[in-house]
């Protein structure tokens, strides 16, 4: 697992994909920043947390649009799983190199608020809870970019399918608002709503049973990820 | 034992075992996992949740105004018109009990705290009967007039009594009721525009109501109206806290009373009457009545109201003139020390001079005050600069660039001799903002104290409750950061991705050529 997490991260900086991921985060980051609190005069951290979970469903999938079209398109793939490798391991690698650029990013970019300590009061408590839920988002996401590139050689298909199915996921909880609050449908849509629960956090909850969500979707997803090439093996 | 090992083995690599199956199994046991999770925490409020309170402690601000009244022995009580348990359980009422306890804590020899039900009218401590009706009415020693107090289970009253052992000889007394809302105790709080709170002001109200009732003489600011004034609801509120009646007064009609201590001109959208005939009274005359008589004048105006000749006359007659061109008057903007985006809203500081450094000094307030879209003034005679802008403003008009000369006065003051001996004091200041709700309630600039700084020293109104802190329900506003600052710290932060994308081009150009 070690193994294929060096080797991913080695991609990335040997081509394009991380450099352009982290231009990218950080450029998008730097704005929404720039935007929601220093020239809207306000230490509030929600607004750019809220901002910055959407943005990383569409920026997320060119991380994961080529960890395993590409293998299956150069035809390393075959490598990969006939190597001295679990495919659990290989997806666990996978993810944790993609987590890991993302993590980084996500972590720099909350740095930025140190900035407005000597201008306002910049709730720590809030700060942290909406890096928690950004980076269970993005577990999330990662998972779902994984799954999708690993039913696809095609990059491009890859990264639309992913944001595809990122955006249904937070439509799930904008469709909520339309309904009656008393009826049953909003209950289940507001509990599978990755957007509402997020909401949980950057209202200053730290909500266990998000944490759970999150969690447990990326777990869904990474297994359905392992189920695909363990098929692909044994077939 | 082995076997079913072999068995489950075989069931994850999905080999001999339907793998679809399994997943299913997996995916409802985890939604059934989370569907219980959402379920108990929904149901029961199981969050983790950081409650924050707030600090409702008061500052040392009236040690120093309240010395004297301690070591004369005085003693003011406090009379809230609930029990105390029901003043408690009130979701305003509580600040206010909290900050009248601090003050009976800190202050004991001063304050003493009682509580009398307004209905079944007995005190809560003693059982005995208590007479709320007597507050309801109060004759002024000084002016000899009469105000009437509506009195309801939300009232507070402050009351200084003083008796001989045979008769009371002295009893000033003041009741602080809400009159504007349903809610209770509202003057105790700011509220915007759309009734929300804004700010809770309990030490300012409590600190200058007990200086009040321990003071005998009081004097009456006017308000003009009847041109179209915008005098903000802070402003009253800064008013009375300063130790003055608040009135009304319509110059068409009336002149300025005798009881004048001082008279308000906010914002007026429409210009005085003038004549030229000297016999005919107009409002202008009126006036300069009251300037021969050696009275105060606190003047404001909108930068973008029209015209007004006739008042921006009777302002240069004491050396104070607005600076205007063609194109209109002209507006000081900031764009690297202004705190919002257009660079209208300055951070204004004190002049030198005698008068600022006079009222710097009684205030305290060295953290400048926030102003917005403000003409600048040009100053000769007796005017004096109290407010200036920093050297990298501009002044436009039109949005043109009409003058860099910066510096620019802000706001001045000046002292108009006269026949009478006294001279005649205005202060002025082209700008609405100053009084804006938002500008006096807040923590990064001193507006207020600033406020009660040309109450207190320039028109000698006596002690201010300067420096009493106000619980800010907005504490996320980024107040002392200026645009330039802003700008510098997003270029900062957009450096970053540019020196990666530089490196990562680097690298990659180097990898291919290789």
């Amino acid at each position: 697992m070690v193994a294929i997490f060096k080797r991913e991260m080695r991609s990335y900086f040997t081509g394009a994909i991380g450099y352009a991921f982290l231009v990218l985060f950080l450029a998008v980051a730097g704005a929404v920043f720039a935007g929601t609190t220093l020239f809207s005069m306000s230490a509030n951290v929600t607004t750019h947390f809220m901002l910055m979970m959407v943005l990383s469903g569409v920026l997320l999938p060119i991380l994961t649009m080529k960890s395993f079209s590409e293998e299956r398109k150069t035809r390393t793939e075959q490598l990969l799983l006939t190597s001295p490798v679990s495919v659990t391991s290989m997806v666990i690698g996978k993810f944790l190199a993609a987590y890991a650029m993302f993590a980084a990013s996500v972590l720099f970019t909350s740095l930025y608020f140190l900035l407005l300590i000597p201008y306002g009061n910049v709730k720590a408590a809030l700060l942290i809870g909406n890096i928690v839920a950004l980076l269970l988002v993005g577990a999330v996401f990662i998972a779902i970019g994984l799954f999708v590139s690993s039913l696809t050689e095609n990059q491009l298909a890859a990264a639309v399918g992913t944001i595809a199915i990122i955006l249904a996921l937070l439509a799930v909880g904008f469709i909520s608002l339309l309904l009656p609050s008393t009826y049953w449908l909003r209950y289940v849509l507001d509990a599978i709503s990755v957007f509402n629960r997020f909401g949980t956090f950057t209202s200053g909850y730290f909500d266990v049973a998000s944490v759970i969500y999150y969690l447990s979707c990326a777990a869904i997803f990474l297994y359905l990820t392992v189920r695909v090439f363990d098929r692909r093996r044994y077939n | 034992m082995s076997n079913i090992k072999e068995k489950f083995t075989s069931l994850l690599s999905g080999r001999s075992f339907p793998s679809a199956l399994l997943t299913v199994i997996l995916i409802a046991a985890v939604v059934f996992v989370n569907i219980i999770a959402y379920t108990v925490t929904t149901a029961f409020g199981l969050y983790l949740y950081e409650k924050e309170e707030d600090d409702l402690s008061i500052s040392s601000a009236g040690d120093g105004y309240f010395a004297d009244a301690i070591a004369e022995g005085k003693e003011v009580s406090v009379i809230f018109c609930s029990y105390e348990k029901e003043v408690r359980e009130h979701a305003t009422g509580s600040f206010v009990l909290e900050t009248a306890k601090n003050f009976a804590a800190r202050y004991p020899d001063l304050i003493n705290l009682k509580f009398v039900n307004a209905v079944t009218k007995l005190e809560e401590e003693s059982g005995e009967p208590f007479d709320l009706s007597v507050y309801k009415t109060y004759r002024d020693p000084g002016n000899g007039e009469e105000y009437k107090f509506a009195i309801n289970p939300t009232s507070v009253i402050f009351e200084y009594k003083v008796d001989d052992g045979e008769a009371i000889v002295k009893h000033n007394y003041r009741v602080v009721t809400d009159t504007s809302t349903q809610v209770g105790y509202a003057p105790f709080y700011t509220l915007d525009s759309t009734g929300t709170i804004t700010s809770y002001n309990g030490e300012e109200i409590f600190a200058s109501m007990v200086r009040w009732v321990l003071n005998d003489s009081h004097s009456t600011a006017y308000v003009t109206v009847g041109h179209g004034e915008t005098a903000d609801v802070s402003l009253y509120n800064i008013l009375s806290c300063a130790g003055y009646y608040v009135k009304q007064l319509n110059l068409k009609r009336e002149s300025v009373p005798e009881d004048a201590g001082l008279v308000v001109i906010s914002n007026p959208r429409n210009d005085f009457e003038r004549s030229s005939d000297p016999s005919v009274v107009t409002e202008i005359s009126r006036l300069e009545n009251y300037v021969e008589r050696g009275g105060s004048f606190f003047v404001t105006v909108d930068p973008y109201s029209g015209a007004l000749p006739v008042l921006e006359s009777f302002v240069s007659s004491f050396g104070i003139t607005l600076a205007s061109t063609d194109a209109g008057r002209a507006v000081v903007k900031d764009s690297s020390l202004a705190i919002t985006p257009d660079g209208f809203t300055l951070v204004a500081n004190h002049a030198e001079g005698s008068a600022s450094e006079a009222m710097l000094s009684a205030s305290g307030a060295e953290r400048g005050v926030i102003l917005r879209e403000v003409s600048p003034v040009t100053l000769s005679g007796n005017a004096q600069p109290i407010l200036v802008s920093s050297r990298s403003a501009i002044a436009q008009a039109g949005g043109e660039t009409v003058n860099n000369a910066a510096p620019f006065v802000l706001a001045a003051c000046s002292e108009l001799p006269n026949d009478g001996g006294k001279s005649a004091r205005l202060f002025f200041l082209p700008s609405v903002y100053l009084t804006a709700e938002d500008a006096v309630v807040t923590e990064g600039y001193s507006n207020k104290d600033f406020i009660y700084s040309v109450f207190g020293e320039y028109f000698e109104c006596g002690d201010m409750p300067y420096g009493t802190r106000s619980v800010l329900y907005d504490t996320q506003k980024l107040e002392n950061l200026t645009m330039g600052e802003a700008r510098l710290y997003t270029v900062l932060i957009m450096a970053v991705p540019a020196v990666i994308l530089a490196v990562g081009a680097v690298i990659l150009i180097r990898r291919k050529n290789r």
